[in-house]
């Protein structure tokens, strides 16, 4: 176990340091993370006019009795997404650049301004004076991240260029000074997209959205609609968890990069077509995750939490210790919290109950991906926020199937069976250990 | 007062740990605020700290987060006072670390 632990601290450790200060990663990590709040709130207006206001949806066909037309009430939430989903890509450039810039703690706001102005500037060019929306929302991700990181950097780093800044009288406000400071590289960045645009206008007329979506959108559908590459994700991050670390968090860079335009293609079409069956994404890493490998935190440790609680009556109990962590755990654990079962039992460098905890997840998220495939349980896409307690949880982001709630359970019971050898195996060396 | 900051992925495990290192700090009488806080947030909220304080599970981050704060003591909370919510044991070494700052000046 010693040498297991240096081994760690010399691999591991900065393996794990290195992915979590790649400036890009973290820029696009973060500005995922602020867009949240209006992913929520599209992802529960979806919801509430599939599972609610819908003559077919699970209460609405109920309401529909007393009330027929009450699809007509859907207009009132409808255009939500016109202010989120609709147009995600141009948050996204902006705080891309925002992000990176905040890294370097350059003028960050402008530098997110110029990315916004370059985003449009390569745009699909206005025909007759209507500019297409296709670019804007989940089609136009790519482009977005590209051109933020991009902006985001070159304009910091030619703010830094003395031979670029306009020199004004000391007598000038200070403020003012700012924007002056920055005129020459926001000029340069802007004029350079100008030209770019003008240039791919030969290769593709219709601008560079159209050459990266067909460029990336064939690969990334693939390891985007594999249920294999969340199970890769998963396993790496059960294993860091096992050593310690924030597993999660540490392969959050490359989930979100491979499936944040995935997740808004998702909800998109759930709110465009009243149901989550058929999404063009079902295994994604939110999908099969966030449903299935996540009740109670990740591992599944509410489940480990009931198994201790359960066995603790027993009279061949000699764990007070895992009791008394159990009892703390549970209430957090509803909230998807689960710190406290992993460093306090704990499972951290604990060679019986890290091997459960490794296996849960991975058949979770498999026998979840198995009812989605079977067409038993809907995939749950939408974003009710992830301390959400389960299986409400999954029921709500399923747009209200029946399959999915019963799925979670399942799966729950499932894991339970997978911790209860394991734990009676840590029952027993415990004893001999008292004894 | 001491201001104490504590970091962890989303700042809702080390949240539930605030709350009873506040109870421990109020117990004896310690003047301190402690606060729970994203790792994302570091540069915004951090620099004003006298104690950095993070979640064992982002350990990784330390020398990060030494650098973007600069001067002020970083230290991880040991793995069983974080699991176990030791809101005293933890307080102590705060206490315990910022005395020997204080020393060695």
């Amino acid at each position: 176990m010693k040498k297991f632990e240096e081994w760690m601290e010399k691999y591991l450790l900065p393996l794990a340091n290195k992915l979590n200060t790649i400036k890009g990663l973290i820029a696009v990590r973060d500005s995922f993370l602020q867009i949240f709040p209006l992913t929520l709130v599209a992802s529960i207006a979806t919801m509430i006019n599939v599972v609610f206001l819908s003559p077919t949806g699970f209460i609405g066909q109920y309401l529909a009795k007393i009330w027929p037309n009450i699809d007509s009430a859907q207009v009132l939430l409808s255009r939500v997404s016109s202010g989120s989903l609709d147009v995600m890509a141009l948050f996204i450039v902006f705080l891309i650049a925002k992000n990176m810039c905040d890294q370097y703690r350059g003028d960050s706001t402008k530098a997110g301004m110029t990315a916004l102005a370059a985003f449009f500037i390569l745009y699909v060019p206005a025909i007759d004076g209507s500019l297409t929306t296709t670019y804007f929302g989940a089609n136009g991700i790519f482009v977005s991240i590209i051109v933020g990181l991009l902006v985001g950097f070159s304009f910091y780093q030619l703010t830094q260029i003395d031979a670029l800044k306009i020199k004004l009288p000391d007598n000038v406000p200070p403020e003012v000074m700012k924007s002056f400071l920055v005129a020459l590289p926001t000029g340069i960045l802007v004029v350079s997209a100008s030209i770019l645009s003008w240039l791919i206008s030969y290769i593709n007329p219709d601008g560079i959205n159209a050459i990266i979506y067909s460029m990336l959108q064939a690969p990334f559908a693939q390891i985007g609609t594999s249920p294999i590459t969340p199970m890769i994700l998963i396993t790496v991050a059960v294993i860091l968890w096992v050593f310690g670390i924030h597993g999660t968090n540490t392969v959050s860079p490359i989930y979100l990069s491979i499936y944040s335009a995935i997740n808004i293609a998702n909800i998109d079409y759930v709110s465009k077509a009243g149901t989550a069956f058929g999404a063009p994404y079902p295994y994604s890493w939110f999908s099969l995750f966030e449903n299935y490998g996540c009740i109670g935190g990740t591992g599944n440790t509410l489940a480990l939490v009931c198994v201790i609680l359960l066995l603790s009556k027993r009279k061949t109990w000699k764990r007070a210790d895992y009791t008394q962590i159990a009892k703390l755990s549970f209430i957090p654990g509803l909230f998807c919290i689960n710190e406290p079962v992993i460093f306090g039992l704990p499972i951290v460098l604990n060679p019986i109950l890290a091997i459960p905890f490794i296996l849960s997840p991975i058949v979770s998220m498999g026998l979840g991906a198995l009812m989605i495939k079977i067409g038993f349980a809907a995939p749950g896409v939408l974003d009710v926020g992830w301390t959400t307690p389960q299986p409400l949880k999954t029921f709500l982001q399923s747009s209200g199937s029946w399959g999915a709630l019963v799925s979670v359970i399942v799966v729950f019971i499932v894991s339970m069976l997978i911790y209860l050898p394991f734990v009676i195996m840590a029952n027993k060396q415990g004893s001999e250990e008292t004894e | 007062m001491k201001k104490i900051i504590l970091f962890c992925a989303a700042g809702m495990s080390t949240s539930m740990l605030v709350k009873k290192m506040q109870a421990a700090a109020d117990e004896i009488e310690y003047d301190c605020s402690v606060e729970a806080h994203s790792i994302s947030e570091v540069l915004k909220v951090g620099q004003d700290a006298d104690m950095i304080l993070l979640g064992p599970q982002i350990k990784f981050n330390k020398k990060d987060v030494e650098s973007k704060c600069p001067g002020i003591p970083v230290e991880v909370i040991n793995m069983r006072d974080y699991g176990t919510l030791n809101g005293k044991n933890v307080v102590n070494h705060v206490i315990e670390v910022l005395k020997n700052k204080e020393e060695a000046k």
